[in-house]
């Protein structure tokens, strides 16, 4: 499987300094958690009917996946891509540009699970413990990753530089942290700002990981599922196609 | 395809916007033959070698490497060992996991990746396996990007322009190493703008400028097709000796080039020629053999009253 061994390609050379990588990736919405969650829990008591840093930590974990992916497939494969293109390593095998870019958000998606696992398990320590079926958000994890992960490796393909990335991430990444309802529920929103929100992805990773976490589990998260897969797909066919203009001439 | 043809490329054209960069490119590379490209700087040297990488896709035209066809990427790359002129080893990884992993994306079981690294190794006295690819001089990047070259063990390499950028004692190491895997029956296509390079490697050259082949065949047949056996370079010390020199080229209508103040000139009888121009009082005049370079500035008409007038 050609795609697997860019996966590994890149999981070699990131393990060299693994310790920093997962610190860095998993320092925000650490955060975000003790700052928000212990801080804001004194003034705010519950929220729908939940203790306070019970209602975020669903969401700040699937947050962690959302960062953890989008930084690799931007800053990361903008790296391979264009800084020390290491493409041209791999391309000059009989790896096609379709098993580069497959490989690529596989690696994303591994970041962005290896981020929200990482948060998960410190949840965990300070007693935030759901029960065995915290295992479905596994695959909650897996998908939100994807779906990030395609997103960002498509803004990757479009970029010129480096600087393009801040664009992403404040006019994308950051709104979404705030307004997918991680924090707050989406209905305290005014409705046109509600209204974007339900526009972003994350709202449904945030919807679906609460959901499980709160053993609210009905068919009508499939649509949370669809959505979250049908954009990833979207970005991912993007990705593909703005890769190979990019990289054939 | 007909046996004993490694390369075959028919037709290939390829413009960049408006800039017609290869223009109804057609030749053919022998098995186990060494082949040259040599050009300058932006004769499309190196965006014919990325055509049949599948790098870039030509407008015009079809190639086959070895019986496969331009189609089919992923079959030809197997064909290829390819050493392009930078940024084909890993930076992130070290000198040996660079050999590892090119050997297994070309689908080599593990353990047989990692006894053709070793190899490799061995064979290019590439001693500090553990070494971050970075920390390697152009000499030893050189190498390893040859030995990655060579890991599925193919039939075929190609170079593009593969001692730019060393120094001498490198370029020597390097051309030692591309003749003995030349002899050891592999097909070596390289592209090189050092007319030496050419001359020591290549068995038949093909001569590229602006994008258009000039003239194919073998380095020395085609300097004595299109040059006299002899040729003389005058040193002029003064403009007054300048002026002479011109004056004198000008009456014969005799080709010739100019570097500085050093004048090569390609006269019909060399002898009478020398006699002439020591009688005008200019007495630097080497007489030599002409070489690749003299005939690449001649087709090309690159350097003929380029800086003189």
């Amino acid at each position: 499987m050609k795609p697997f061994k860019v996966w590994l390609r890149n999981f070699v050379a990131w393990k060299k300094n693994f310790l920093t990588s997962l610190v860095g990736d998993a320092v925000d919405p650490l955060i975000y958690f003790l700052g928000f969650g212990y801080g804001f829990k004194a003034l705010i008591g519950n929220v729908d009917g939940m203790d306070y840093v019970a209602f975020i930590v669903p969401g700040i974990i699937m947050s962690s996946a959302m960062t953890g992916a989008s930084y690799e497939c931007t800053f990361g494969s903008f790296t391979r891509v264009a800084g020390k293109k290491t493409y041209r390593a791999l391309l000059i095998a009989p790896i096609m540009i379709e098993d580069f870019v497959i490989g690529e958000i596989l690696w994303g998606i591994t970041k962005g699970a290896l981020a929200a696992i990482v948060m998960m398990v410190f949840t965990m320590v300070f007693g935030y413990l759901p029960g065995w079926f915290v295992i479905f958000n596994l695959l909650n994890i897996l998908l939100t990753s994807f779906t990030f992960a395609s997103t960002s490796l498509f803004f990757t393909t479009i970029s010129r530089s480096y600087d393009f990335f801040s664009y992403y991430f404040t006019a994308f990444i950051s709104p979404m942290f705030i307004l997918s309802g991680i924090f707050f529920p989406i209905n305290s929103l005014p409705s046109w700002a509600a209204f974007i929100s339900r526009l972003f992805p994350l709202t449904y990773s945030v919807h679906l990981s609460r959901e499980i976490y709160t053993k609210h589990l009905s068919f009508s998260l499939i649509l949370d599922v669809l959505f979250l897969f049908v954009w990833g797909l979207v970005f991912f066919y993007l990705s593909m196609k703005f890769m190979k203009k990019r990289l054939i001439t | 395809m007909e046996k004993g043809i490694a390369i075959r490329i028919e037709g290939i054209s390829k413009k960049f916007g408006d800039v017609e960069v290869l223009k109804n490119i057609s030749f053919f590379v022998r098995k186990g033959e060494c082949f040259g490209i040599v050009g300058p700087n932006g004769a499309g040297k190196t965006t014919l070698l990325n055509i049949l990488m599948g790098f870039s896709i030509p407008d015009k035209g079809f190639f086959e490497v070895n019986g496969k066809r331009a189609r089919d990427t992923r079959a030809i790359k197997r064909e290829i060992g390819f050493i392009a002129q930078e940024e084909i080893l890993d930076e992130e990884l070290t000198v040996f996991q660079n050999l590892y992993f090119h050997g297994l994306y070309y689908d080599l079981p593990k353990r047989e990746a990692k006894r053709r690294a070793e190899e490799l190794l061995n064979f290019f006295g590439l001693t500090r396996k553990d070494e971050q690819v970075k920390n390697l001089s152009g000499g030893m990047k050189k190498k390893l990007a040859i030995a990655k070259a060579l890991i599925h063990n193919p039939e075929i390499l190609i170079m593009d322009e593969p001692t730019i950028g060393l120094d001498p004692r490198s370029r020597a190491v390097i051309w030692d190493t591309i003749s003995v895997l030349s002899k050891s029956g592999k097909t070596v296509l390289l592209t090189t703008h050092y007319m030496e390079e050419a001359e020591k490697l290549c068995e038949r050259v093909a001569i590229l400028n602006k994008g258009e082949i000039i003239d194919i065949g073998e380095p020395y047949q085609l300097i004595s097709t299109h040059l006299p056996p002899v040729v003389l370079e005058v040193k002029v010390e003064s403009d007054e000796e300048k002026r002479e020199l011109l004056g004198y080229i000008a009456r014969y209508h005799m080709e010739y080039r100019v570097s500085g103040n050093i004048f090569t000139l390609y006269p019909k009888n060399p002898d009478s020629a020398r006699g002439e121009i020591l009688l005008l009082g200019i007495e630097n005049i080497i007489k030599r053999n002409p070489n690749l370079e003299d005939l690449f500035l001649k087709l090309t008409g690159r350097g003929l009253r380029d800086e003189a007038l």
